[in-house]
């Protein structure tokens, strides 16, 4: 393991700043269409999008519409079969799986429906996660980590595993998880859907108030109309497009 | 179709379906069973093989022959024939005497000459192939000096003919000559020769191996309570063949726990690839559970699918196997052939108890293991059967009830060993200890990791020690086949290096001398009274330091025979190797009323130092004290040694074996040449040197071991294909994991390392636990299963870097079999695997 920097989970010394600089997304031409899915028309066809740094997005549409789909590009987590992904004004298309990785880990954080917690690492462990892969200074670590806890009104689990949480408990860690590297984008994946009312509303606060503000963009896909009234744009889906919502109009 | 057949159908289906999209998992799971039944197959056959020859061997050139007269481990005097028929009339008897020799076109290889008299051979009707052809032979070998026939095999293998002549490789350049081959395809290796010749050459003079007699009942019943009397024992050919000769046990025992060891490890293989299969899916029938099937249809399923499984696993297998065996057969064959058998045998038969067996072994491992996660998964609560948590907490539980079962199955292995004389519960014993070693090792690599997590500070380390803990319930039965494939590499391999190092350490010891001279014919030197000219003229030659006497007989009394080994140690020679000083054993030797006795003789007799000891001496019956006991490898019946003088005035012979010559040092290759001189001179000494036998000796050793050498080889195998699995299941469950840590940023190098860490860790985890389960095998082996089954103790040496190969075998093996499985993590779209769930 003499390669120090690419070789240890503390990633790059260099990666020093916690805060990141806000940025925009953008979609352009984007189609997807999945491999193994035969003459089934494409997720997603011709979508252009443009998400300025700050933004507040809901992502609205029925079941199978392709909103994870969608997010996944926003993410980084695939790549689209056309068009382009820009991420700061930059292309993804030409990056290799390394540097999306260090986009991933530097300018997004990603909060899934089901959790994803790393389930053979505690509470206090999943947040560091991210805050080691981007090369926090152990101490800072270690600080950043007890004030994401005590936000989150976590502090008497931060040894217990994964399994020993409630899933509301779970999701609020993995939204600390997700904010702990300060990324410019956050994004979650239908965050509440696992969740009943009052967890959920819960979830949504802790997710505005860290998500969103001081130029920290905030993509979530829903279910919820209450989310769509909160958000500054609502997008829906449907077959392959997206259709701007008056923002914070009515869904029909 | 009722509801129920529709359900199972689609049990059905989902089982079929997870090992079409998986199937490196069927291949896995097929190869798993497949490898297991094969490894007891292919030894099996081996050791069966081998009785079979033995077996054809013995009834060579037997003809109508119903009993012999024999001497276990010595050799007849031929004037017993002469009583035999004079005294009891019996004129059906035919002599034989067998030995091996060298050939100089074929060093390498021993091969047996069989002396026979063709007239009596006939009238036993025996040796009738050798003469159908044609009289010729018949008169030729009798009357044509160095006549010998040869077998067709003999005669493909060296590539000769009649009218050849075939050089000894030891002797004063002395031939043989062809005079006609004997025909048949069984593919015995042998010379055939007249009585006389034969003995000749084998330096028997006057002795024979056996007398083959035809007798009735009532002779036979005469015969045997006479016989008796002086030490020879009467045997129906029929009890002579299926029963093992002295000779040939250790190598059979060797075989013997080989094949038990073989079934063991194959078993363990065939148990944690199927119940990996198992346990993988146990969410998957948590969810038919949950859906409304019934327990008995979950069952049904897996039980069914694994028949199928074990079906096609075990069919490979026996095929294999029998490969595999009729490779290690023909290696086995020439060992015992070049070391035990007067004649070797291409035998290789398939015998279809064998094969049933290793098929029961196939199923019922598969079954075995297949029945209890499944259960598992049958009995739990629906939905609890599919939480992850659930799983490893009830997995947490069982560790405790697991070391426990393991100490008591230790426990009362350890008793077994150390009350037991009885080998086979021996085995029994060591199979107890494995298994519960065994049993420990899943939770003593969790234990270990867990400490390992929480020692270390660095997280991806913590993680990757957490993961592999975690992953224990699952990847468990993998581990312990892993543990169990490395502990049979090292202990097996520790054990053949001990008995190794034994023997060469003993060899050392007995043969003390640097030049050993024999007398061709010991009987005419003793009558020709020039023994002491001859000594004082090995004296004489410069750089002669010293002179070693020995002379070995045959000790017959009531309770079995024994070898008595008289002697005149050098002074400055090592024999005997015992525990005493030497000069102190060499003082007692010389009193008239001691010897020393070999220490298997001590066991057998269970006698030991300071008893007095009664021998049969032709004067009558002497008693002797026990002075001390040594170390002897050369027969497990045990060994007396006398001093030489005393010996002879107790016995009356004359007789000498061996001279063992002594040089000054660094004079050793002139006192040879000069001894070789002095041989071609007289004519009746053939020279050899201690440190050739000594080669050959350890030569032949390695030989016999080679197969034990090849399971080594299989077990490094089963180890491999036992880490696959392990890490096979760790990489399944990880996957949603890995998707994870990507979104989460890490790079792709970063992932391949956290899960290199992880395999590194699981195979050195197992392997650093097979150390000390290698080790304590080999000392079983070599301390409590020699001990009980010859009476033989051994230097037990741990060779650090064999057993350090071990570890690196199950480290390297992880990181190998993690190779593919983490990469191919890495090809999947962290959405794409996030969405599975
Ligand atoms: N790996 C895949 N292979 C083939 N088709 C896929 C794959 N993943 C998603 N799809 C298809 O793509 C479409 C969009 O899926 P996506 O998960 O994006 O929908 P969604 O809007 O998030 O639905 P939901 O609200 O149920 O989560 C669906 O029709 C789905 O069947
Ligand atoms: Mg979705």
């Amino acid at each position: 393991m003499s390669r120090a920097p690419e070789s240890t989970v503390v990633g790059r010394p260099d990666a020093r700043r916690l805060s990141a600089s806000p940025i925009s997304l953008s979609l352009r031409q984007v189609g997807m269409r999945y491999p193994a899915a035969g003459d089934v028309p494409a997720v997603l066809r011709d979508i252009n999008l443009e998400i300025p740094a700050g933004d507040y997005l809901v992502i609205v549409g029925r079941s199978g519409s392709g909103k994870s789909t969608l997010l996944n590009l926003l993410g980084c987590l695939d790549q689209p079969s056309q068009g382009e992904v820009l991420v700061g004004g930059q292309s993804t298309r030409a990056m290799t799986e390394t540097e999306l990785a260090a986009v991933r880990r530097r300018d997004i954080g990603f909060v899934f429906q089901s959790f994803n917690l790393i389930p053979t690492l505690t509470v206090r462990e999943n947040l560091l996660v991210p805050l080691q892969l981007n090369g926090a200074e152990s101490e800072a670590a270690a600080e950043r980590v007890f004030s994401l806890l005590a936000a989150a009104d976590l502090k008497d689990r931060e040894a217990r595993f994964p399994e020993e949480l409630s899933g509301g408990e779970q999701q609020r860690v993995a939204i600390m998880r997700a904010i702990a590297h300060e990324p410019a984008v956050l994004i979650a994946d239908e965050p509440t859907g696992n969740l009943d009312l009052p967890t959920a509303r819960l979830i949504l606060e802790l997710l505005e108030s860290f998500g969103h503000g001081q130029g920290r963009t905030l993509i979530m896909a829903t279910h919820s109309r209450e989310v769509m009234g909160r958000a500054q744009r609502v997008l829906q889906i449907s077959e392959g497009r997206l259709l701007e919502v008056t923002a914070a109009g009515p869904v029909p | 179709m009722t509801a129920a057949a529709v359900n199972r159908s689609l049990l059905l289906l989902a089982g079929l379906r997870f090992y079409l999209r998986h199937p490196g998992q069927l291949g896995l799971t097929v190869a798993g069973i497949a490898l297991g039944v094969a490894t007891v197959v292919a030894i099996d056959l081996a050791a069966y093989s081998s009785g079979q020859a033995f077996e054809a061997s013995t009834r060579l050139f037997r003809g109508q022959a119903t009993h012999e007269i024999s001497r276990p481990g010595d050799s007849l005097p031929d004037d017993l024939l002469a009583r035999v028929r004079r005294d009891y009339g019996i004129a059906m008897s035919a002599p034989t005497v067998e030995g091996r020799l060298r050939l100089a076109v074929e060093p390498r290889r021993s091969i047996s000459l069989i002396g026979i008299d063709p007239l009596s051979a006939a009238r036993v009707g025996g040796a009738t192939a050798a003469f159908a052809p044609g009289a010729s032979n018949f008169a030729g070998l009798m009357t044509q000096p160095g006549a010998v026939l040869i077998s067709a095999a003999v005669a493909q293998e060296l590539g000769v003919e009649t009218g050849d002549e075939l050089k000894l490789l030891d002797g004063g350049g002395e031939s043989l000559s062809i005079i006609g081959q004997v025909p048949g395809e069984s593919g015995e290796r042998y010379l055939l020769a007249d009585i006389a010749t034969a003995q000749e050459i084998l330096q028997r003079t006057g002795q024979l191996t056996r007398i083959d007699l035809r007798l009735t009942a009532d002779q036979a019943g005469l015969l045997t309570s006479q016989l008796r009397q002086e030490g020879l024992q009467l045997r129906p050919v029929a009890a002579t063949l299926g029963q093992v000769d002295a000779m040939t046990r250790s190598f059979r025992i060797n075989l013997q726990a080989l094949s038990l060891l073989a079934l063991l490890v194959g078993a363990f293989l065939v148990f944690s690839t199927v119940s990996f299969s198992v346990v993988r899916r146990r969410e998957m029938f948590g969810l038919f559970r949950s859906l409304g099937a019934r327990r008995r249809e979950v069952l049904q399923l897996v039980l069914t699918e694994i028949v199928v499984l074990a079906a096609a696993g075990v069919a490979l297998g026996l095929l294999g196997g029998i490969v595999l065996g009729s490779g290690l057969v023909s290696l086995v064959l020439r060992t015992i052939g070049d070391l035990y058998l007067s004649t070797s045998v291409d035998y290789f038969g398939v015998s279809l108890p064998l094969l049933l067996k290793a098929a029961l072994i196939g199923f019922g491992a598969s079954l075995g293991a297949a029945a209890w996660p499944a259960i598992e998964a049958a009995r739990a609560p629906p939905r609890r059967a599919m939480l992850r948590a659930y799983l490893e907490r009830q997995g947490r539980q069982a560790a405790g009830s697991r070391l426990l079962l393991s100490v008591a199955l230790a426990c009362a292995a350890a008793v077994l060993l150390l009350f037991t004389r009885e080998l086979r519960l021996a085995f029994v014993g060591i199979f107890m200890v494995l298994i519960a070693a065994a049993v420990a090792a899943p939770p003593l690599v969790q234990f270990s990791m867990r400490g390992l997590a929480a020692a270390s500070t660095w997280l991806p380390l913590s993680y990757a020690a957490r993961s592999v803990a975690a992953n224990l319930s699952r990847t468990g039965p993998a581990v312990a086949a892993l543990m169990i494939a490395v502990a049979t590499f090292s202990g097996v391999g520790l054990m053949i290096g001990s008995f190794r190092l034994s023997v060469d350490e003993w060899l050392s010891y007995s043969l003390d001398a640097d030049v050993l001279v024999r007398p061709t014919d010991s009987r005419a030197l003793a009558a020709s009274g020039e023994e002491a000219d001859l000594l004082a003229e090995l004296r004489r030659l410069p750089g002669v330091m010293d002179l070693s006497l020995s002379r070995r007989r045959a000790l017959p009394d009531g309770q079995g025979i024994a070898t008595l080994l008289a002697v005149q140690p050098a002074v400055q020679g090592r024999w005997p190797q015992s525990e005493q000083p030497r000069a102190r054993v060499l003082a007692s030797l010389a009193r008239p009323d001691q010897v020393l006795v070999s220490e298997p003789f001590a066991r057998k007799r269970d006698v030991a130092e300071g008893d007095a000891l009664s021998l049969l001496t032709p004067a009558g019956e002497r008693e002797f004290s026990i002075a001390a006991t040594f170390v002897d490898y050369s027969t497990d019946l045990g060994l007396v040694a006398m001093e030489l003088g005393r010996y002879r005035q107790l016995f009356g012979d004359q007789q000498l074996d061996t001279i063992g010559v002594f040089t000054a040092t660094g004079q050793t290759a002139t006192v040879l040449a000069q001894v070789e001189d002095l041989a071609d001179r007289r004519g009746d000494l053939r020279v050899t040197t201690s440190a050739f036998l000594r080669q050959l000796s350890l030569l032949v050793f390695d030989r016999t071991f080679t197969i034990t050498q090849v399971l080594r080889l299989i077990a490094g195998l089963v180890a491999v294909i036992a880490v696959i699995n392990a890490l096979q299941a760790q990489r399944l469950d990880s996957r949603r994991e890995i998707a994870t840590l990507r979104a989460l940023g890490f790079s792709p190098g970063q992932v391949l390392r956290l899960g290199e860490m992880q395999s590194l860790l699981l195979g050195t985890g197992a392997g650093v636990l097979a150390v000390p389960v290698g080790i304590l095998m080999a000392w079983l082996l070599i301390v409590v299963v020699n001990r009980i089954a010859f009476g033989w103790s051994m230097v037990f040496v741990i060779d650090w870097w064999l057993v350090s190969q071990g570890v690196l075998l199950a480290a390297v093996a992880g990181l190998l079999a993690g190779w593919l499985p983490n990469r191919r993590s890495l090809r999947e779209s962290p959405a794409v695997a996030l969405r599975a769930d």
